[in-house]
């Protein structure tokens, strides 16, 4: 177990010493903080004093482990666009991109567990065959266009006027498959609440969670048919083990069977395999985000991205994998405690 | 020549996978919505009413026009036109060829690399192996869409807009197939594994061939046939990866649209009431994942039935038939699916001894051998080589000549048991 300890960490390690290569290579190669201190009439020799003075003629080596002394202890440098330390620019965009990513959890988990554990209970069902079609067209939509799709509806509003609309039965149709929108698509609105520091919430005023339906279902849209799917087969699994069987077997009623003993040993892989997902809703973020202009991290990074503002796509990108790596290590360390079958070395067969 | 491609012909139309294609309508629509779009992709030009990129044949004028069906619309442009004026139906045919290129581009280079650091990985093992598979496990990790949007992030910061534009098709290959290799790698590593331990790489080895020849001449064409299908899902993915970048503003530029600039530039007008201009392009999006993928489903299930074939072809290069029981079970109400009772709903779950060779296209034959327990007849099933008809049924005819099945009841006591 120490071994598997000490190997993932230093792995943890290893993966955010390449990032941080990485993120010294890009600033190296394209940020010039000369152009962005001097003007054009700084004549040369003055240019490569300030060069000198800055450490940027120093060797390769030396400049890196200047840039890694300084990420250590939280600086980054300072945005072009913004002025002031990345990282204060990165935590003053995270809440909102945590908000979207609790809204879309928190509707994550209400619906795919009970979805899950009844297509578990009765695979039969017409209910259960309806949600596995939604979930399997859900997975194939791509998330921008969920996005664009659920704005049309709720936010735009379709009339529909398929049926004569001069009959009472006709009206009546038209009006069920009209939509009546109004719901907001841009931003988070102007009722936010402080919390602390930075933190701006939307949680706490019907406005700021109005803001946030849309947003959260469209990121949740993505991620809600593979948790479906995978309680749905957990749980199938479970229930066909000895265990269940044998408290069938004792008398335990259903739900006592299904909702304490199944669905416990059922979340085990869903919470490791959610981990995983987490990281990978950062990308999801970023598209849903530009979709509706929310002014969290993945927008931020977007702009940064058309303003060249090198030094904040360096912070990101160190700040995003940092994110990934803790994750993603935390998740295998877990994975090893509840799984002690899996390989000491860390070789995935 | 010409004999040599008309027998190759001759022998596809008399294959089985022919033969079965035929006559399944499932696989004709699943194969047909691809097919399809690579078609309206190549022959975009001559299908267009117009053409997209000449500047020249479009007019302002006719800006926002609704698709055809809606107050407004104008004939000329069938599914209505963009906020340029161009018809909406040549920007997506144009915008189809352009998607479906990077998708099949990008899907050759992931093939390339992923075939490369596989059968390095799979054939070289130890440290080479231990290497290569944690890169690309950190790398999926990441998720390919992160790994693509960061790469694309900084092209685009240092070429610059307009660089970028120009040169945006091969910046998305590029970018889509570095970031998805792991995928493939990971293919072809587990099946160059199986097939390392097999006897003609031993014999190879034997033979003094290096370890080169080994690998590309002997190793890879093994590995070739979990390629074709993990492909067709990467190009899915990889289109909808173009799409997305595009729409981030990290893709083709919106002067030679992609199916996903085209859903990103009519992004900003759905707010005036022109849903069509994004959402017709977001249509054919999902249809053309949705089409692979089913074509993909009936691919990985012909691949399957032949594993059956080849796994019963080995069991037949020993023994020449195959004795079995008919059914695991006697006879239940004609009105039901399955006996009562039974654990699952679907009837392959009782038929385990048929169906199979339903599948392989083996000549099975039912001979009956007896009464069971419940007083209802039971069956012995025989199964020959392909094409062994002769073989099954003189096996069957000696059978009964041996075991003659004299104590047949009469179909009334058969109905009254029932």
């Amino acid at each position: 177990m120490l071994a598997f300890l000490v190997q993932r960490i230093s792995q943890a390690f290893l993966v955010m010493f390449v990032i941080s290569v990485i993120a010294f290579a890009i600033q190296d190669g394209l940020g010039d903080p000369l152009q962005e201190m001097v003007g054009m009439s700084v004549s040369e020799e003055e240019r490569e004093a300030i060069r000198d003075e800055l450490g940027l003629n120093d060797p390769m080596v030396v400049q890196y482990l200047r840039f890694a002394g300084n990420a250590l202890q939280g600086d980054l440098g300072n945005s072009y666009f913004y002025s002031k330390p990345t990282l204060e620019v990165i935590a003053e965009h995270l809440p909102a991109t945590l908000e979207l990513v609790i809204g879309a959890s928190l509707i994550i988990v209400f619906l795919s567990v009970p979805i899950g554990v009844y297509a578990a209970i009765r695979p039969q069902a017409w209910l259960s065959k309806f949600f596995m079609g939604v979930s399997t067209v859900g997975i194939s939509i791509p998330v921008f266009l969920t996005a664009i799709v659920l704005i049309q509806l709720f936010s735009i509003g379709v009339t529909v006027n398929w049926f004569p609309s001069d009959t009472g039965w006709g009206q009546w149709l038209n009006d069920f498959f009209s939509t009546e929108g109004g719901l907001p698509s841009y931003g988070r609105g102007d009722e936010l609440t402080h919390l602390f520091g930075t933190w701006e919430s939307g949680f706490f005023s019907s406005g700021g969670l109005m803001h946030l339906i849309l947003p959260s279902v469209s990121l949740a849209s993505i991620m809600l048919p593979l948790f479906i799917r995978l309680i749905r087969a957990e749980m199938m699994e479970v229930l066909q083990s000895d265990y269940v069987r044998y408290a069938r077997a004792k008398g335990l009623s259903a739900g006592r069977i299904n909702f304490l003993h199944a669905l416990k040993n059922t979340m085990l892989p869903v919470i490791t395999v959610g981990g995983v997902q987490i990281g990978i809703m950062v990308a999801y973020t970023i598209l849903t985000e530009t979709v509706f202009q929310w002014p969290g991290v993945g927008l931020m990074f977007l702009e940064a991205i058309t303003r060249s503002d090198i030094p904040l796509i360096v912070a990101y990108l160190m700040v995003v994998g940092l994110i990934f790596v803790i994750t993603n290590t935390l998740v295998d360390l877990i994975y090893g405690l509840v799984n002690p079958t899996v390989k000491l070395t860390g070789k995935k067969a | 020549m010409t004999t040599a491609t008309v027998s190759r012909w001759d022998r596809f139309r008399e294959s089985f996978f022919w033969y079965s294609f035929k006559r399944d309508k499932v696989a004709i629509v699943s194969f047909s919505v691809p097919l399809l779009m690579v078609l309206a992709a190549v022959f975009a030009p001559l299908l267009a009413p117009a053409d997209p990129y000449d500047l020249a044949q479009i007019n302002i004028m006719n800006s926002e026009l609704p698709p055809v069906g809606m107050s407004g619309a104008d004939p000329a442009f069938p599914l209505g036109t963009d906020a340029q004026g161009r018809d909406l139906l040549s920007t997506i045919l144009y915008g189809t060829r352009v998607s479906l290129m990077i998708g099949f581009g990008a899907v050759v280079l992931q093939a390339f690399l992923g075939i490369l650091f596989g059968l390095l990985a799979g054939y070289l093992g130890g440290k080479v192996d231990a290497v290569l598979m944690r890169i690309a496990d950190v790398q999926l990790s990441f998720s390919t869409l992160m790994v693509a949007i960061i790469v694309g992030a900084v092209f685009k910061a240092s070429f610059g807009n307009l660089m970028f534009g120009e040169i945006a098709i091969y910046m998305l290959i590029f970018i889509i197939g570095v970031a998805e290799w792991p995928q493939i790698a990971r293919t072809v590593r587990a099946s160059v594994l199986a097939e390392k331990k097999k006897e003609y790489v031993d014999a190879a080895k034997v033979m003094g061939f290096g370890t080169r020849r080994i690998m590309f001449r002997h190793i890879l064409p093994n590995t070739l046939s979990p390629i074709f299908v993990i492909a067709t899902v990467q190009i899915a993915n990889a289109i909808i990866s173009e799409a997305a970048l595009s729409f981030l503003g990290l893709g083709m530029p919106e002067t030679q649209p992609s199916l996903g600039s085209l859903i990103k530039s009519g992004f900003d007008y759905i707010q005036s009431g022109s849903w069509w201009i994004t959402l017709i392009p977001g249509l054919v999006l999902v249809v053309a994942k949705a089409g692979l993928l089913s074509m993909l489903d009936y691919l990985a299930a012909v691949n399957e039935r032949r594993a059956l074939s080849v796994r019963m072809a080995l069991f037949h290069q020993k023994y020449d038939l195959l004795i079995t029981p008919t059914l695991p079970i006697t006879a239940f109400d004609t009105n039901r699916e399955v006996p009562p009772d039974w654990p699952n709903t679907r009837w392959p779950t009782w038929t385990p001894f048929t169906y199979p060779f339903n599948m392989t296209g083996q000549p099975a034959l039912s001979v009956p051998l007896g009464l069971a327990g419940d007083g209802l007849p039971m069956g012995l099933q025989i199964v020959g080589r392909r094409f062994e008809d002769e073989r099954v049924l003189k096996a069957g005819h000696l059978f009964e000549q041996l075991r003659p099945f004299t104590d047949r009841p009469s179909l009334a006591l058969a109905g009254a048991t029932a």
